[in-house]
């Protein structure tokens, strides 16, 4: 019994894992830290919800994810007022622009090339956007959580989700009219 | 109401587009993971599994809850554990009980209310006892002496007693003491 639950978990961890990792990466801009994010709610959904029933494992995992991304900008908060003279480590701008740089190089055609160029701005423009939009847009859109998942996940109640996600959809479709045009 | 609808339909649309292209450029970014961070997130994930793997026992639990791990309690740990506890009793405790005089100096200042722990009183009490007759009668009670032999080591006790006694006080003293007690009695 237990081992089919182990393999249950796994394969959801398995199919979860790279996109819980580029949500924490953008939301913390530091390669590092989105991976001990990603392996502190793996540990912790593996250890209190690991015996819940396998369709509750996904809303689970985002909030326990949710959670610790927002205690990670806590805490960088608090370091920020006591370091107030160290300049911040912005790891994901410089990886953004080599891969940029990779698709200049490895791009097949043309019209695929400028397609890839527009996924990468869109990208930037999904990591300037503040945490809550940023969290609530990709929960939506991309994890498929509905608003009430989306809401518990978050902590916050629905018509924040529903505010914030407008916003958010706001927010990138005038960048993305800035870089259509440009 | 229609151009309404009309525009509302095509806000719709705009939201789509842009959300399905966010969600095709989030998905690229995810296939173009690097290996190197790949075999991180694997690796973190079977470290994740592990945790399912062991049972938890009560006491696995007890542990945890104290924030500590089964794993500190290997044999080795507790002798270490015994031995340390008895090095502290020995530090802390011996001192102060087995040396004698320091008793006699703290009950000599006053009385026996010198005494601030009632442990210290009555380990003292113990220690003075040595040398009393209940102790000497448990003894005698509690060996397997001949008559003889019992009646030399009671002999030998009212010596030692006896020595004792013209040390602290002096012979006359002692016979005064002796003779006024003879004569309230």
């Amino acid at each position: 019994m237990r081992e089919v639950k182990t393999i249950q978990i796994d394969d959801f961890l398995k199919e979860i894992e790279k996109r819980a990792f580029r949500m924490a990466q953008m939301a913390t801009l530091c390669e590092a830290d989105a991976l001990d994010i990603v392996q502190e709610a793996m540990i912790k959904l593996v250890t209190k919800y690991g015996e819940r029933d396998s369709g509750e494992w996904r809303p689970l995992f985002f909030k326990i994810l949710e959670n610790r991304i927002l205690d990670w900008h806590r805490k960088q908060q608090v370091m920020k007022k006591l370091f107030f003279w160290r300049k911040p480590n912005l790891e994901i701008g410089t990886q953004d622009e080599n891969e940029i740089e990779q698709v200049d190089h490895h791009g097949d055609g043309e019209s695929q090339l400028i397609s890839e160029q527009l996924g990468e701005r869109l990208l930037e423009s999904i990591v300037s956007l503040p945490l809550k939009q940023q969290q609530c847009f990709i929960l939506r859109s991309w994890e498929g959580l509905s608003i009430k998942e989306t809401a518990a996940a978050m902590n916050i109640n629905e018509n924040s989700v529903k505010t914030h996600y407008a916003r958010a959809i706001e927010k990138l479709k005038i960048q993305q009219q800035i870089i259509e045009n440009a | 109401m229609g151009s309404v609808m009309k525009h509302k339909k095509s806000k719709d649309m705009t939201e789509d587009l842009i959300s399905q292209k966010a969600v095709d450029a989030l998905d690229n970014s995810v296939e173009s993971l690097s290996p190197e961070i790949q075999q991180k997130l694997s690796l973190a994930r079977k470290n994740a599994l592990e945790h399912v793997s062991k049972p938890t026992s009560s006491a696995r639990k007890l542990f945890s809850f104290l924030g500590l791990s089964p794993a500190h309690f290997g044999a080795r740990t507790v002798v270490s554990a015994l031995v340390f506890s008895f090095c502290l009793v020995l530090v802390f405790q011996g001192p102060l009980y087995s040396d004698k005089q320091y008793i006699d100096r703290q009950y000599t200042a006053g009385t026996s209310s010198a005494f601030t722990n009632p442990i210290d009183e009555t380990i003292h009490t113990l220690i003075k006892d040595e040398t009393t007759a209940t102790n000497i009668e448990s003894f005698i009670l509690l060996s397997s002496f001949n008559e003889t032999e019992l009646e030399v080591i009671e002999d030998l006790e009212f010596a030692y007693w006896l020595s004792e006694e013209l040390s602290e006080h002096g012979f006359e003293e002692f016979s005064e003491e002796n003779t006024k007690g003879d004569i309230d009695a």
